[in-house]
């Protein structure tokens, strides 16, 4: 039976891995604006791309698991764009006997928001996995982040496993009162529904309880904290955070005139 | 019945948690697992559901293999109480958390009321049903979470340290309902020995993911080389009914009544 898989820093021996943090997050924003320069097939290459980076990686499949939730949203996309997008000009196919027609400039619209939804979720991934959530918070700090940003990031990246975990826990004890959670995919959507109750408000418990105990271990104390986790800077990082801003700008030019 | 063929089962993340278990639990029995945290202890009962399907070997309950069905189906037959009730209440009011597993079911409306009314003034919630369920404390959240089990009436019903974190009344509370379900299969989780001494006649010590040792409590509290093993303490009225030279009593109850006969 397969189990949540949690999105967070996974220990691998790899060149990725090793880079500064900077350096990824560097890349991940400029695939980011990249994603929003591109029409949808480019944007297709770019996902492609994530095939020999996660090679590089040292990561398994399975890891982006997670992705095929997003087939839910862009399900949701599709039929809402195709159906009522507001500059709908050309029919594209209307569905037997009704008159009920599906637009291309909907559809259209909709594989370009799908597409960079998808090229940012596998690329967020990839920094997630690949980069430890302290060396990032040292690295941000080395650059005169106030300490609190720094925990912000940090508690986010730990905050995700968790809710994972805890929604794994909560849908068990759903499953174990008979709540069928099979069948179409409307219908487990639906099942799904009483799950955010308990979550949110446990979410928010454990948000309180986490400040005081941040603050009984001297969270806000004023003065210069002590980081254990070293990052450097290497000489490949400078001229990785280069090639990347090249390749983006000219890629995004190049898109953008053609 | 239940019945444990080579249980295996390996998380997805290489950890063996259960390695080749052998277990046969009868109609009607009250059983007791112990055993140090990672034991492996709520890994096998949530194979007695089939929240967790084997990894190898089969597990059996009442003549169905829980690979060939579905939990919702296994819900009518194995009632399971979770270790945080916070994780197991979801429905807006307390009559809805217990009505939640019987909806599910498909009861009738009439037999749906019938069963809730009564579990809740069994439990002495009646008065608040319409109430949101976090307006409650942590135990009445417990014996809402057991209360909203016991509604569908399942032949078998697994706690998961259920009176971990409970204050004194709310420990008589758990304890209270658990000693009236005599006809029931009762498997309980704790690591309160005297409160096992009192509710199971069988215990299963666990180590490591295998069961070390199998018998009745007063073998196995006497069974010093499996409680050293899974770093367990026998209740204290064993300890004193010991070095008081009595035959050996579980319960301070117990305890008291023998020495009375003795010490005259
Ligand atoms: N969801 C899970 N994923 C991976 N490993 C787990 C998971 N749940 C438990 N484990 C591991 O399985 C082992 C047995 O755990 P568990 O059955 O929870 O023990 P117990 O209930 O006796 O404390 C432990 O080593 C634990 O770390
Ligand atoms: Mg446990």
């Amino acid at each position: 039976m397969p189990r949540t898989i949690l999105i967070s820093y996974i220990e691998r021996d790899s060149l990725i891995h090793k880079l500064n943090p900077l350096t990824k997050l560097t890349a991940l924003i400029c695939v980011i604006i990249l994603a929003f320069i591109l029409g949808p097939v480019n944007n297709l290459i770019l996902f492609a791309l994530i095939l020999p980076l996660s090679y590089i990686s040292k990561l398994t499949w399975d890891v982006f698991k997670p992705i095929r939730y997003l087939l839910i949203i862009f399900a949701i996309l599709f039929s809402i764009q195709g159906l009522f997008y507001p500059f709908r000009l050309t029919p594209l196919y209307t569905i037997p006997f009704t008159n009920i027609i599906i637009w291309k400039e909907g559809i259209i619209y909709a594989a370009e928001i799908s597409a960079r939804l998808l090229v940012m979720m596998v690329y967020g991934f990839l920094f997630v996995l690949t980069t430890h959530p302290g060396d990032l918070v040292n690295a941000l700090r080395k650059l005169k982040m106030p300490y609190k940003v720094g925990y912000i990031v940090l508690s986010t990246l730990h905050v995700i496993p968790s809710i994972q975990m805890q929604v794994e826990t909560i849908i068990d004890a759903q499953k174990s009162r008979g709540l069928d959670v099979s069948g179409n995919i409307i219908k487990r959507l639906r099942a799904y529904v009483p799950l955010l109750g308990p979550l949110f408000i446990g979410s928010v418990q454990q948000a309180v309880e986490r400040t005081m105990a941040l603050e009984a271990r001297a969270f806000s104390a004023d003065c210069e904290k002590t980081s254990f986790r070293q990052t450097v800077f290497r000489k490949r990082d400078r001229n990785i955070i280069i090639a990347t801003v090249i390749i983006s700008v000219t890629v995004g030019v190049l898109s953008w005139i053609y | 019945m239940i019945e444990i063929n080579n249980l295996t089962f390996t998380y997805p993340t290489g950890t063996n948690a259960l390695k080749e278990l052998n277990l046969k639990i009868n109609d009607g029995e009250k059983i007791g697992i112990i055993g140090q945290n990672g034991a492996g202890k709520t890994t096998l009962i949530k194979n007695l559901n089939g929240l967790l399907k084997p990894t190898k070997g089969s597990v059996i309950v009442n003549g169905v293999d829980t690979r060939n069905v579905q939990i919702a189906d296994m819900s009518k037959t194995v009632g399971f109480v979770f270790q945080n009730p916070a994780d197991q209440i979801f429905n807006p009011t307390i009559k809805g958390e217990i009505e939640f597993g019987l909806v599910q079911q498909g009861f009738k409306k009439n037999e749906i009321k019938h069963r809730t009314d009564s579990v809740l003034k069994n439990i002495k919630l009646y008065e608040k049903r319409n109430v949101h369920p976090s307006n409650l404390n942590y135990s009445e959240r417990k014996l809402l979470t057991i209360a909203s089990v016991l509604a569908m009436d399942p032949k078998i019903i697994i706690f998961d340290e259920p009176i971990t974190g409970q204050d004194y009344k709310g420990k008589i509370a758990v304890e209270k309902i658990i000693h009236s379900l005599k006809d029931k299969t009762v498997i309980i989780i704790s690591h309160d020995m005297e409160f096992i001494a009192r509710m199971v006649d069988r215990i299963i010590v666990m180590c490591d993911g295998r069961i070390i040792a199998d018998d009745s409590k007063i073998k196995i509290f006497q069974n010093n080389k499996a409680l050293c093993t899974a770093f367990v303490e026998p209740p204290e009225a064993l300890k004193i009914s010991k070095k008081l030279g009595l035959k050996p009593c579980l319960t301070i109850e117990e305890c008291i009544e023998e020495a009375k006969k003795v010490f005259k």
